[in-house]
This record gives C-alpha cells, structure tokens and sequence, in this order.
C-alpha cells in the first residue's frame, strides 16, 4: 500500500474522548504523525477569573472526573499558600488518604482500559470490577463516587468516623492481594507481552527533552515524582518508594502503574493507622492577599500544576492549569514512529490520556457560510426540534 | 415422480435441515452460548438467550447506508456471496449419522474451499468500501489468510491421508472402523482449533477487525441488512467450522460405543451428539478468546510459520511414518 | 527558639540560595531580582525581554534545569507577562520550581522562543499565542492548538483581560439597536 494519512480520531473507538492524530503510514509502520487537540474545550480558566475562590473549589473539580481531587487540592493548596493558613494535620491525612485511593482507581481503570486497547477484555472487566473496592472506599469517606467534594480551602469538608477504619483497613488488604494478581498476570501471560515489550520505546534522554512526566517520565527510568522532590500534604511523613523502570516502553509503564498501586495500598495503610486527632480544617477568610502561587501536586498521570495570581480581591486575577495529560504529549507523537498502526490504541493510551483535563478554554461555534455563529444551547435546542420536524419520516420514536 | 421427490428432498436439504433454517437458529444459538460463556467468565452476566436473534432483527431494521464512492454492485452482492458459499458446506458435513447430504470422493477439498470464500468475500467488502480504515482491514484480512489457511489446511488433510479417502463421509465411516487412530490426530486437532481461531477473527488473531485499532477493519462501512448478513455468516461459518472440525477428528455424530436402537433413535442419538461435541469446539474458542490478547498481524504470520507450519508437517510424517509401517491398519 | 526557627529555615533554603547566587553573579545585569517566596519555589524577574533566552539557557547548561512544567500568560494591564515555570529535577525534597518571569509591551507581544533549548515548550508556548496573541519568534508550528482550527484572526484571544465573547458582542448590539428604534 502507498504512503497514507490515516485519521484517528476525533471520534475513534480506541480513544475515549476527543483527540485527533493524523498518522501517515507506509503500509503497516507509522512514518510521521501529528495531532490536534482540544475538542473539548471548556473556557475554565477564563471562567475561573469570574468566580470567588470558594466556588472555583467546585469548578476546577470538573476539570476531570478521575482526577478531579488533583485538581481541587492543587488548586486549595495554592489558595491556602496565598493566604497563609496552616491546614489541621488531620485534615492534610484525609486530603491524602483520598488522593491515594484515587490514584489505586485511577490506575487500576487504566490497566482495563489498556486491557482493552489490545483485545484483553477479559483483564478489562476484571480490573474495571475491583476497582469498585477503591470506588466504595471512595464513596463512603467522602459521599461521592466520582467527584468527591471533600476539599476545601483550610482543610477537608468530611471526617473519618471511627467505624470506617476497619472497613478501609479491609478493602485495602483485598486490593492489594488483587494488585498483586494483575501484576503477576500481565506480566507473564504471552500475549500481553507480545503487545508491551518494546512497544512505544522512549529512551530516558527524549523523555527529559520533551518533559515527560508521571509514570510515562518514571518508566523512561527518570526518578521525579513531585510526592518526593516537592512533599504537599502529609506525603512527608510517609514512608513510600519511588517506582521507576528501566525498560523506556510500555511494559515498563504497566509494572511501574502497578507497583505505584501497592505503594498507594501501602500508603493509605499508614494514614489511617496514624491518621492525627484534632480538627479538620482551619477558619478561613474570603478574602484572598494579593500575590501568586505555584501549586504543585502528583496526579496519577504525573505532575499537575496551577498557578494562582490573586489581586486582593475576592477573584482570582489569573488561574492557569497544567494538567499531566499536556505535557505527555510530545512524548506521545515521538514514541509513535517508527511502530506499527496495531500498537496507536496502545501507545497513546499509555499515558492514561485525558482529553478534559488537557483543554480547558474554548467556545461552542460552527462554520455557518462565511458567518461565524456562537451556538447556545437554546438555539440547539430549537435547530433540534425543527430539524427532527422536517426529517420526521423514517426517523422513529421510542 | 422420484425425481421430483429428490428436488423437494434437496429443497429441503437446503433450505430447513440442515440447511439454512436450522444453521440460522444454531449460528445464533452458538453466539449466545459463545457471548455467555466469554461473559460468564469475566464475571459478567452477559446476554439472555434470545439477544442474539433480537440482534439481527434489529440490524435488519436499521438504515441501510452505501457510501457514495463505494462500488455499489461489489458492496451490496458481497455479503449474500459469502453468506452462500458457507451454506453450502453444510452439505457436505454428517450431522445425525456418518453420511452426509451429499458426498463424493474430494468434498474435504471442495469444503475447505467454500470456507474460504467470506475471507475473500471480507477483502472484497473492504476494499470496495473505499474508507482506510476498512481497507487497511482488508489487506490484513488477506495477510492472514495467508498465515493461517496453509496449517488449516494441513491439519484437516491430515485425516485424509491417514484414513485414506478425500471425502468427509468416508473419513467418518472409517473412523467407526478404527476409532484408535484419532490419536494419532491430537496434534491435528490442536493445529486445526488454532488455525480456526485465525479464520474466525477472533481474539487472538482478530486484528483485520481489531475494533480499537482500525474501527472494526472491513465491515466499517456496512449497516443494516447487509451488515445482519454478515454477521449471520460469521455465526454460520463457526458453526460449520466446528462441524468440520468435529467430524473430521471427534468422530462427528458418532457414540462411542455405539448404542443398539432402532434406526432413527440412533440419527437422534446422533444428532445429539453432534451438538454437544460442536460446542466443545466453541467452547474451546471462547477460552482462546477470553485468556489471550490480541497479536499483531506480524506476529500471528511469525506464528503461524514458525510454529504451526512445522509442527503440521511433523504430523505429516508421522503420519506417513504410520502408513509405510502398516500400523493401526 | 526564635534562632533555631531561623536556623532551620536558612538550612532549608540553602539549594535555592545557592540558585540564586549563580544566577545573580552570572547573570547579574540581566536579572532585576530573584525571589524566593518559600522551600522549593523560586521567582527569576528578567530585566528586558531580549536578554531572557540567555537567562533560560544559563539555567539549561549551568543548572542542568531542562523540564519545563508550563508557561503561563498573564495580561497585567498594560503588558503581557509570561510566566516559565521550569523545574530542577532532584532527589528527595530538593526539587526546585523556577519559575522566570518576563514582561512584554502589549503592542510588540514577541518573544524568543525557546523550542530550540528546550523542546517540551512546543505546546505551552502554542497555547499562549492562542490565548494571548503572544508570538514566540522562531516557533516552527503556530497553528491554533486549543481554539478551532477556523478561529478568524479577528476571533481575539480569549484570555485578554478585553477580551468579550462574541456572543456578548451581539447582545450589546442588539440592545444599542433596540435603544434606538425606542
């Protein structure tokens, strides 16, 4: 076959959410690729400057559903720095605790999820069911499953009741024993590593020059991890290893995700069996100080970073986020080439994609003629409406 | 007046059992029983007995869409090309005793190459679709036809050779005779399942259709009937395949040991038994697909020639070794 | 008491102190002046924007600073400020943020690119010229990253501070309309 541009994405099986590649390939092998972002572009940093800090807490926890705790306590951390409160200890434990337990599901929906980009459903449904251990944790510390809601500026919003330890201690020994399976299986069984090994190489020096990070920086045998380099909450005051690989590919990726889950188990075992008495959370003021802040914080995907600008007000003057999804991709397209069009789906979702948290400002609009036209959602709705009206025939009801 | 008796017997042959009716409902029976087997063993509840009918009756009601700069004539006449080539083979295969509907000296061959017909039937279909992703599909769908084909092959003559006939009836009625030399198939059978599994597209070797990569291959562009067509083929060719695979090395319909009765108890008995050993066979391609995750189309040839050819040919010689010394004659 | 606070606290600082006197002693009349707001933060105020690439590059080949963890833009008014939050890899609770600050005339928003120091800034420094308008001089792709592809040049960047939604633009002219038709 001739050299061609084949289009992956936006809408793609493989990809979960918006994102288009366009892959020239010469036959089977990638040659070139490049990509376009930004399909769901949402407009919340410009959106975060007309808001009050309080509410921005609930704003940037849409950013991203898996990791939407990263963002609101990188974003409170900041706050809390500009305004210079001292978070309870019990309440920085909490923070932590669930932090720890997002990254377990995070990872653990990732393995299914790249289970699935080669045809292993069965490790996809598997992985997907035992995550609803970490989820039901989740649930019952914070009420929420997805976005927890427990952050605030000066701590966490929910305690830890007493009966909940033994609950949380006995989840934990069961993911751990779970982790540990997955681990032994995706690392011996044939197939697997017949996709993996090799696969999406990038050597430790091109990670560095394109500023990879989180576990795709980690598995190029690069030891950053902001938990470590740059300690928030309680990471300070825990004992954990910091997980690298040495093998640059995507098998790499998968035992450096899987043993950050037992770090993790590892981890939310010490906070809640040392977890501090005492308040959880300190008296604020609404009032911001003026100055800027750079929060950092480790997401499951790697390192996530805000910079919050305030003027005195109660708005911020500026609010920007660096989501770990953007910076791992350069890494991305320059792993791509030079593999094979079977290994795309597996490539690109070896940084555990998130298309949302990578594009955060943008405006509904549409190619009308010449004219540039700002849809709303009422106009939608009426363009709907008489749309279905002309096209009623052969289009049925339920 | 006999002779039209014979049409209607062949109308019949065709079109109810064990033509096209019964295939219908035990192509989409080994859907289910394939669909519920792969959930049940990923924890899953999976579908109820009748989803895969509600499946197809619900394509068969969906917008049919040709897109514009397909070959309209290649896309529409593809699916009932293929869909007739495997119908056909059923004729050939004993169901309920160890004759079939119709047999000659040769049928084995005539079989293997009806079979081949939807993969051809596939890079037809995406070709002419004239979308990449279905083209990609389709050159892969060719690629591997190559890789798998020749060890199917292979393996399937295997029993011709030892039994010393090319007809699918013949071999059956010989393995009444002497039973003891399936044995000697083991590694036939083995090649044959695997080999199969390449011809189905299924995981392992499902990558002209891997859904994550390309879209699902060849098919992309189909819709509606055409697509329920083609599905319904899929259905009926692993269905078929099984039946093959079951006559030619798990003794097809036959008990052993056989049990006295009147005639027709036994082409019930009979029956019976072939349906239980072809969903053995399925059930054998369901574990396949639930424990591997897919190769790529490079090392499934790899595959294939490093392993499956040689080991092929060794049960070749061993099985001419066999025949030269006279042994389980 | 009060001693020992201050003791641990410049024992804390010593990584960003020693930092900031490699940049201030080599660099001295191209930086205005180095904060450091707390443990593992730093601010580096370039003086004039065309010596700032020679700031970058001291950090690159004398600090061995290479990962670039964002740009930020910043629209104070009068001028654009541009934000380069690099980070010095280390070992445990030695990693160092540093980020280099620089201001730009609103009406010659053109910086030196730095894609050719460190390419992982390819797509921050895209992002800014979408949202700010700022040029970074040598970049070898500006396409529109986050705004559509057919975002007219007159579309604006969103992230100004006189920025207006277009939908906002309309309403405003419809109610100039409709003052005038009463």
């Amino acid at each position: 076959m001739p050299k061609v541009t084949i289009p992956v994405g936006p809408q793609h099986p493989a990809l979960k959410e918006p994102i288009n590649f366009m892959v020239s390939v010469d036959g089977e092998t990638i040659v070139d690729a490049d990509m376009n972002l930004a399909y769901s572009h949402r407009g919340i940093e410009k959106l975060a400057e007309s808001k009050t800090y309080l509410q921005n807490i609930y704003l940037v926890e849409r950013i991203c559903g898996i990791c939407s705790h990263t963002h609101t306590t990188c974003f409170v951390q900041g706050v809390e720095e500009l305004m210079g409160i001292e978070v309870p200890e019990r309440g920085l434990y909490i923070r932590t605790l669930v932090a720890e337990l997002e990254r377990i599901h995070s990872h653990l929906l990732w393995t299914g999820v790249a289970g699935h980009e080669i045809g292993f459903d069965t490790l996809f449904m598997y992985t997907w069911r035992d995550r609803e251990l970490a989820l039901d944790l989740l649930e019952m510390i914070t009420g929420n499953r997805v976005n927890y809601g427990i952050n605030t500026i000066g701590g966490v919003r929910r305690n830890i009741k007493a009966g909940m330890k033994d609950q949380i201690l006995k989840h934990i020994g069961k993911l751990e024993e779970r982790v540990q399976y997955y681990t032994d299986m995706a690392t011996t069984e044939s197939t697997v590593l017949l996709r993996a090994e090799g696969v999406g190489h990038l050597p430790e020096n091109e990670a560095r020059k394109f500023c990879a990070v989180g576990p795709t920086a980690r598995a190029s045998n690069i030891p950053t991890d902001v938990r470590k380099e740059d300690p928030y909450a309680a990471y300070e005051e825990l004992d954990f290893e910091l997980i690298t690989s040495d093998s640059c590919d995507i098998l790499g990726r998968l035992i450096v995700r899987m043993q950050e889950m037992v770090e993790s188990c590892k981890m939310a075992r010490q906070l809640i069996e040392n977890l501090p008495s005492g308040p959880i959370r300190a008296p604020m003021s609404r009032e911001v100080p003026a100055g800027e802040v750079v929060s950092r914080y480790e997401a499951p995907r790697g390192e996530c970073l805000y910079y919050v600008k305030s003027n005195g007000t109660f708005y911020p003057e500026r609010l920007k986020v660096r989501a770990s999804t953007y910076a791992n991709w350069p890494a991305v397209v320059y792993s791509l080439k030079g593999y094979y069009i079977a290994d795309i789906p597996l490539i690109i979702a070896a940084i555990d994609p998130c298309m949302s948290c990578t594009s955060r400002v943008a405006i509904l609009d549409t190619k009308d003629g010449n004219e540039r036209k700002v849809l709303d959602m009422d106009y939608l709705r009426t363009y709907g409406i008489k749309w279905y009206k002309e096209h009623g025939r052969g289009v049925r009801r339920r | 007046m006999s002779e039209i008796v014979n049409i209607l017997l062949a109308v019949l042959y065709l079109l109810v059992f064990p033509g096209f009716l019964f295939l219908f409902f035990y192509g989409l029976f080994c859907e289910y029983f394939d669909r519920k087997l792969y959930a049940r063993m990923q924890n899953r509840v999976g579908p109820p007995l009748f989803q895969p009918f509600a499946d197809f009756v619900k394509l068969l009601a969906k917008e049919d869409i040709i897109p514009e700069k397909a070959d309209k004539g290649m896309f529409s006449i593809v699916p009932l090309f293929a869909f007739a080539g495997v119908l056909t083979a059923i004729l050939y295969i004993p169901i309920w005793r160890t004759d079939a509907v119709l047999s000659f000296e040769g049928d084995l061959v005539v079989v293997l190459f009806l079979l081949t017909i939807p993969s051809f039937a596939l890079f037809f279909a995406g070709w002419h679709s004239t979308n990449l992703f279905s083209q990609i599909g389709a050159v892969r769908t060719v690629t591997q036809l190559f890789g798998y084909e020749i060890p199917f092959f292979f393996a399937c003559l295997a029993p011709a050779l030892i039994m010393g006939t090319w007809s699918i009836s013949g071999i059956l009625s010989q393995t009444v005779i002497r039973p003891e030399v399936l044995i000697l198939l083991i590694l036939a059978f083995i090649i044959a399942v695997i080999s199969l599994q390449a011809k189905l597209e299924r995981v392992p070797f499902d990558a002209p259709e891997a859904e994550t990569e390309i879209a699902g291959g060849s098919l992309v562009e189909y819709t509606g009937r055409r697509l329920a067509i083609f599905r319904l083929m899929f259905n009926i060719k692993m269905v078929i395949c099984a039946a093959l695979i079951t006559a030619l090395f798990l003794g097809g319909p036959v008990l052993f040991p056989a049990v006295p009765g009147p005639e027709f108890i036994g082409y019930l008995l009979g029956f019976v038994v072939f349906l239980l050993k072809t969903l053995f066979v399925v059930f054998l391609l369901t574990m396949m697909r639930t424990v591997f995750a897919r190769v790529r189309i490079d090392q499934l040839l790899k595959f294939c020639y490093g392993w499956l050819i040689p080991l092929s040919i060794v049960q070749f010689l061993l099985l001419i070794l066999v025949r030269s010394m006279g042994w389980f004659a | 008491m009060r001693e020992m606070e201050i003791e641990t606290e410049t024992g804390n600082l010593e990584k960003e102190e020693r930092i900031k006197a490699e940049v201030v002693g080599k660099l001295g009349d191209k930086v205005e002046k180095v904060e450091i707001p707390r443990e593992r933060r730093m601010f580096i105020y370039v003086k004039r924007k065309e010596s700032f690439k020679d700031v970058v590059k001291f950090l690159k080949d004398w600090l061995g600073i290479i990962h670039v963890s964002a740009i930020t833009g910043l629209d104070v008014g009068d001028k654009f400020e541009v934000l380069y939050h690099l980070f010095s890899y280390g070992k445990e609770k030695e990693g160092v943020e540093v980020t280099v600050k620089v201001s730009l005339p609103k009406t010659d928003p053109k910086i030196d690119s730095i894609v050719d120091l460190l390419p992982g800034a390819v797509l921050y420094e895209r992002e800014n010229h979408d949202m700010f308008g700022i040029v970074p001089e040598g970049h070898p792709d500006l396409r529109p990253l986050l705004l559509p592809d057919d975002w007219a040049e007159t579309g604006g960047h969103p992230l100004r501070k006189d920025w207006v939604e277009e939908k906002e633009k309309e309403k405003e002219k419809e109610k100039e309309k409709e003052g005038r038709g009463e």
